[in-house]
């Protein structure tokens, strides 16, 4: 490897820092985590090994499995729409509209909000008590209905449009640093040859942006993973249960239901997920094809 | 992706001739999505100036039929939580308290971090580098609990400290990956040149890599501004409640209703909460675009 | 810190209280008090006893932290008591919550206050045994609270032509009434706590005292099977249909609101709520009904409000600990504060002449024994009561869920204790 050089004690004293810091704050408290859920632990932690029965009581618990679909069902959907959205709106951007900045702006602005303010203006609009709804019918459109949020089988629908809301801009900002990263000489030929518009970009600026488009799903997965604030403030995890996510069921269990050997169990379950799915990805994203170039 | 030309790249698509269906269609999609992302905010703003009264009477997007900017007094300096009354002032304060420092601290770890691991590469860099990213992954309550124990265990719970350094923490795995990637995009020539001068690590990093950084220091900063300005969960768990920030405090006085609630306080104490991030990006979205066009993208 | 000195929200006061507190901080009596009251009626029943406690020359230091029904709240305090930084007291919810602060000598032994205050003879014997462990005293209750009542808008009900039902035969042909007159029959909220005070209501009134035991304290499998039991789930069934879309975006005072304003009918809550139409100026057997019960079965689910002290060794903390708990169970501050915050005192020695007409219909209640039952915390773990919270929620907002599926999976949920 070219860029290893030789031992720098500046280097050497910066790095160990950060070891301390990932070992105690990172590992330290996984290790933990795990070894809690071996135990019986109710409202405080204590010793008392019981084995695997939480995660018996875990994988036998209804709510549990609600939660793990809900998930997978919002960060499908929410990747899909923010890819598709981001995309369509980067192109358009792209495409040498007027106003671009004023435009661009307007996209991004959600991301600057936080899911505790999303969460409530949404639930407003989306309650069709005082919202859209009630809106469109003192407007005379009687027959419309938008009722997602307080029905069971749709509630995670409006979690997904306040998710998409909130985070197709900053997809939308990362396609098009990405799409002004190619080459125009591409353009160019392209139009040369009487190639339309739309196959330039979806046979060639497309598989172009392979980067861009990893960038964008780890980014997403990292928010969906983590989705919590959202949930709390728009839905509640409600109607029902219908919205409960992952993250917002260990938050239950650790605190609400003082159960921390159920949550610790739940917390890893989540983190055997991430690191067998992500980490053959990140091995081939960050370290196999680094080593081989350089 | 090389860095030179990408700060000074324009559009780049098809040149527009004149007013097509095409472009008819373009601008109707781009018009209907403005219309969907300004839709709250301006259900906020209308509402925010609206009277109760009003509120209960008229439908969410009419305008207010005369303007009352009682609801942004009260959010701001006498909105209740609890038994006090004190509005979100004391947040804003906190929040500043809180964000500026962590800001500052955690783009510079994440800089040092992303420039040893990638110009320096110590034994074991590769597995630190994995550990962080893994940590990025997971959410935050797996680390909530022994956090808190350890914090005790030195005395610091519940203390500006603590607030700030667990933003550091949780910040650290995104900052590093910018940075890291940023400075890999670096031409190996100049770092070699350096070395060959004489420059040592720290000479390297204070005068060649970070001032070459700033497109990234953009991003960075933006990113983590809103980032710990929006956090609600760290700040509720550590920061005490003297340091409570402003998202806590907002979350407080929506949940504290008397009898009906204050939909145009709760509106208003919304948007004060917004701003500071927003005005962020009204200011530096453009150079946002640029910044990651300038190596954030770079896998 | 002294922004966070609680203030009155009223401009007379206003000038009074900022003297108290600058001379309270000469005093040094710093009481942090970690609560939930965060509504209206609460908001002012906590300042009731923040003023005494100024006035008796301590400081008020206000923890409010709002939401879920305490879980928020109770969090914040456990983690400062592990964190090493203990309020001078929290509120937590009486019952089993209480045996692991104990286990891990979290609380202050207050036997000796308690003894001074003569609580034993003053409080019932159900609500001391909830305070004692091993024959120590560590919790405060500072409020008694029916758990299970129904507040109907009588507005709404002339509206509709009809009366409070008074046998569980007219009760729905009552809401069907007040559905025909534009109302909303039942004004429901998103918590599954709430949806829970609504079954407990159904479960004491319709089910009746004895069946209540033998669900909540005995968990007998046999009585979630009963026929009495099933008739409580189709009844709660039943009632989906009498509420609205809103109710899932609404707290359970936006839904008091409802009633208040007479745009619902009847409202199932604990006696909290009357805080909140007597803080909108709402007079009692006027403009709002109160009942506990529809029909003979005359049980009164009782539950309250407690505080812990935290164990500590630091002499000025013990200080401000003994002066707010002999202000909280001084009998002056048990009228007036129950009094605002819509409960009924837990001392038996105080007058109880001012309280309004709703509390006494709960006193006479609680004057007999027979009709005491303990709430659901007395008896079960917050893991059970949780379990059973989430079967609620889902089985509101899930019509097609059946009885049977109902029962098992209650007797599921009250097995982990």
């Amino acid at each position: 490897m070219a860029r290893r050089q030789k031992r720098s004690w500046g280097a050497t004293l910066t790095i160990v820092p950060f070891w301390v810091l990932v070992l105690g704050a990172y590992v330290g408290t996984m290790v933990w985590t795990v070894l809690i859920s071996l135990t019986s632990s109710k409202m405080l932690p204590n010793t008392q090994f019981v084995g695997l029965a939480q995660y018996t009581r875990l994988f036998a618990t209804e709510r549990w499995n609600i939660a793990v679909h809900n998930i997978a069902i919002f960060g499908v959907l929410m990747m899909i729409l923010c890819l598709v959205i981001g995309f369509l709106l980067a192109a358009m951007v792209d495409s040498k509209i007027r106003a671009e900045d004023t435009v661009r702006t307007i996209i991004l602005y959600p991301q600057a909000i936080s899911f505790i303010v999303t969460g409530l203006v949404w639930q407003w609009m989306m309650n069709p008590t005082v919202g859209i709804e009630k809106a469109m019918h003192d407007f005379g459109w009687m027959g419309f209905s938008f009722d997602w949020l307080v029905t069971p089988d749709k509630a995670i629908y409006a979690l997904v449009l306040a998710g998409v809301w909130q985070g197709s801009g900053l997809i939308m900002a990362l396609m098009l640093a990405g799409l002004r990263g190619i080459d125009q000489e591409i353009w160019k030929a392209a139009r040369v040859d009487g190639i339309p518009t739309w196959r330039v970009y979806v046979s060639i600026a497309l598989p172009m942006m392979r980067p861009t488009i990893v960038t964008a799903v780890v980014l997403m997965s990292l928010s969906v993973i983590k989705a919590y604030d959202l949930v709390v403030a728009l839905t509640s995890g409600g109607p029902g249960l219908s919205t409960d996510v992952p993250a917002k069921f260990i938050m239950d269990f650790f605190f609400n239901r003082s159960n921390i050997g159920l949550a610790t169990a739940a917390c890893t379950v989540m983190l055997i997920f991430v690191l067998v799915v992500f980490t053959p990805w990140f091995y081939f994203e960050y370290f196999r094809e680094k080593n081989g170039s350089r | 992706m090389t860095m030179a030309t990408a700060h000074e790249r324009r559009p780049r698509g098809p040149k527009p001739r004149r007013l097509t269906a095409g472009r008819i269609g373009i601008y109707a999609f781009v018009a209907v999505s403005c219309l969907f992302f300004l839709m709250p905010l301006y259900v906020m703003v209308v509402t925010s100036f609206k009277t109760l009264d009003e509120i209960r009477m008229s439908q969410i997007f009419a305008l207010p039929s005369h303007f009352s900017v009682e609801p942004w007094v009260t959010a701001w300096s006498s909105a209740c939580t609890g038994a006090s009354c004190d509005g979100l002032k004391v947040g804003f304060t906190n929040s500043v308290l809180i964000t500026a420092p962590s800001v500052v601290l955690s783009i510079l770890a994440g800089a040092l971090l992303g420039y040893s691991l990638s110009l320096w590469r110590t034994k074991g860099s590769n597995v630190l580098f994995g550990l962080l990213l893994a940590g990025a992954f997971l959410p935050y309550q797996i680390f909530i609990y022994p956090l808190v124990r350890i914090y005790a265990y030195v005395s610091l719970y519940g203390t500006l400290f603590n607030i700030i350094t667990v933003h550091v923490i949780f910040g650290l795995p995104v900052m590093t990956l910018l940075f890291r990637n940023y400075f890999s995009s670096v031409p190996i020539e100049l770092f070699k040149a350096a070395r060959v001068d004489g420059a040592g690590f720290w000479r390297i990093f204070t005068s060649i890599m970070l001032p070459l950084s700033t497109p990234m220091i953009i991003v960075a900063v933006i990113l983590q501004v809103t980032g710990v300005w929006n956090d609600f969960l760290l700040g509720t768990v550590f920061a005490g409640q003297a340091n409570w920030p402003m998202t806590v405090q907002l979350n407080n006085i929506v949940n504290t209703t008397e009898g009906t609630r204050a939909y145009n306080v709760d509106m208003a104490a919304t948007i004060l909460t917004a701003a500071v991030p927003l005005l962020v990006y009204f200011v530096s979205g453009r150079w946002f675009v640029r910044g990651i066009a300038a190596g954030a993208v770079k896998g | 810190m002294s922004f966070f000195a609680i203030r009155s929200a009223t401009g007379l006061l206003a000038a009074a209280l900022l003297a108290g507190v600058a001379t309270s901080a000469l005093a040094g009596e710093k009481a942090e008090v970690i609560h939930w009251w965060t509504s209206g009626s609460e908001a002012a029943a906590v300042k009731v006893i923040a003023n005494a406690y100024i006035k008796a020359g301590g400081e008020w230091i206000d923890n409010a932290i709002a939401g879920g029904g305490g879980d928020n709240a109770r969090s914040v305090g456990i983690n400062r008591i592990v964190g090493g930084n203990p309020p001078t007291a929290m509120q937590i919810v009486p019952g089993k919550q209480l045996d692991e602060f104990v286990a891990n000598g979290y609380v202050r032994d207050i036997s000796a206050l308690a003894a001074a205050g003569n609580w034993k003879a003053a409080i019932p014997a159900l609500l001391w045994d909830s305070i004692t462990r091993d024959g120590k005293v560590y919790g405060v209750p500072i409020d008694l609270h029916g758990q299970t009542w129904s507040w109907w808008s009588i507005p709404a009900l002339k509206k509709a032509g009809v009366d409070v039902p008074k046998t569980w035969d007219e009760f729905f042909p009552t809401l069907d009434k007040l559905k025909a007159a534009g109302i909303i029959p039942i004004a429901v909220s998103r918590d599954g706590w709430t949806i829970d005070s609504m079954w407990r209501f159904l479960m004491i009134s319709k089910g009746g005292t004895d069946l209540f035991r033998k669900v909540y304290i005995d968990h007998d499998v046999n009585a979630m099977k009963s026929a009495a039991f099933r008739d409580v789930v189709e009844t709660l069934f039943k009632m989906r249909a009498y509420s609205d879309p809103g109710a899932s975006a609404r707290n359970w005072n936006d839904s008091t609101a409802l009633v208040i304003n007479n745009t619902a009918g009847v409202q199932f809550m604990g006696d909290w709520a009357k805080g909140e139409f007597l803080n909108a100026h709402k007079q009692p057997m006027v403009d709002f009904a109160c009942t506990p019960a529809i029909g003979p079965n005359q049980g009164y689910v009782f539950g309250g409000d407690m505080f812990i002290v935290t164990a500590t060794k630091d002499p000025a903390m013990l200080k401000s600990q003994d002066l707010l708990v002999n202000t909280m169970m001084s009998k002056d501050i048990q009228v007036a504060f129950n009094l605002v915050k819509g409960s009924i005192p837990v001392r038996g020695d105080v007058d109880v002449s001012k309280v309004d007409p709703c509390g006494q219909i709960g006193l006479k209640l609680m004057a007999n024994p027979a009709n005491q039952v303990g709430d659901r915390d007395f008896y079960n773990s917050p893991d059970a009561i949780g379990a059973i919270q989430d079967l609620l929620a889902t089985s509101w907002s899930k019509p097609d869920t059946s009885v049977d599926t109902f029962v098992a999976k209650f007797a599921e949920a009250l097995s982990r204790q």
